[in-house]
């Protein structure tokens, strides 16, 4: 049965985006690519040198993947930092997309709503197709798409913390709050049992980094979360039984012998 | 003519447009993009786009990101 996921006017098969800091080597970068069967990465944008050309070996590194690019602005600060961004992001790579991040603390990297959503709304008018990294406000959400993102990337928990879903509660409000809109947990899963949290409350893709990239054996967790996100995915869409406060027997008790001891 | 390239002072003789800026740093064949003074110059127009003095230029290439 088939379980896609549209997102624009892409259709995806797989429901994990994956990041690509951070991995010991390129080598392992590729086999983690491989093993979490994702067909979106994210990539960033930063200075090149004529020396180094490291952006030139990278890029030779992952192109040959035949992967979708989502460019992000990681480490803006600013409206005007992100635009820019956005659209130098858009001149090299030819993509429409962008994950905007417009950074409010230097401590938590906790998304600033108010530069977010007015770069969300200058970027949507130039034809950019937002991704928007934001926390998990309603409201915040509400503005977002009212500004045009077809989208929403809420965050599980700070970036690089691994410390999983943290609010479950105001997750599970935006997921059911609109759930016609595809959302994607971005940032703070350590754990595939993490994974499974996000996919079971109803999230259509988990978008991961350093939980791979800095496991002990990161093509293995590669796989350990693609397997988590299809396990929770499969698990919400089978409707799991309801939570109860008392114990409830599953063997019968008709038929149960009656022993005089 | 100064100029500054990626934060660094650079000196031209002359001005040159954005593809010579690249063929003199040995990136004409880079997968790049560039702003001048904070506005992104398309591929498309490198060739018709001058440098001028004072001009602060970003060169930015794909890397690593979450």
């Amino acid at each position: 049965m088939s379980d896609s996921l549209k997102i624009y006017d892409k259709v995806l098969t797989s429901r994990l985006l994956l990041g690509t800091s951070r991995y010991p080597s390129p080598a392992t970068l590729i086999d983690c690519i491989e093993a979490s069967g994702s067909e979106i990465i994210t990539v960033s944008l930063r200075r090149e040198s004529s020396d180094a050309q490291s952006g030139q070996k990278f890029w030779q590194t992952i192109k040959s993947q035949d992967l979708l690019i989502l460019p992000n602005t990681a480490g803006c600060y600013s409206v005007k930092e992100a635009v820019l961004t956005a659209h130098m992001a858009r001149d090299l790579f030819d993509t429409p997309w962008i994950k905007l991040e417009v950074i409010g603390d230097d401590y938590t990297l906790q998304p600033d709503p108010y530069g977010l959503l007015e770069a969300a709304k200058i970027l949507i008018a130039d034809g950019f197709q937002v991704f928007p990294y934001m926390n998990d406000d309603l409201i915040v959400a509400e503005k977002l798409l009212a500004a045009g993102c077809k989208v929403l990337m809420p965050w599980a928990s700070p970036i690089g913390s691994g410390r999983g879903v943290v609010n479950p509660y105001a997750l599970d409000l935006m997921r059911k709050r609109y759930p016609e809109v595809p959302m994607i947990v971005d940032a703070g899963l350590g754990r595939p049992s993490d994974a499974v949290i996000a996919m079971e409350l109803g999230f259509d893709a988990v978008l991961l980094n350093t939980a791979v990239a800095c496991a002990g054996h990161p093509a293995m967790m590669a796989k350990a979360f693609k397997q988590g996100v299809e396990a929770g995915r499969l698990s919400y869409k089978a409707l799991p039984m309801e939570r109860r406060h008392s114990a409830v027997a599953s063997t019968p008790v008709t038929g149960k012998a009656t022993y005089d001891l | 003519m100064n100029i500054t390239v990626n934060g660094e002072q650079k000196n031209l003789a002359e001005t040159c447009s954005v593809t010579e800026l690249l063929s003199k740093l040995e990136l004409q064949n880079a997968f790049v993009a560039v702003a001048i003074n904070n506005n992104c110059v398309s591929r498309s127009r490198y060739d018709q786009t001058s440098i001028q003095d004072n001009d602060k230029v970003e060169i930015l290439a794909p890397m690593a990101g979450g």
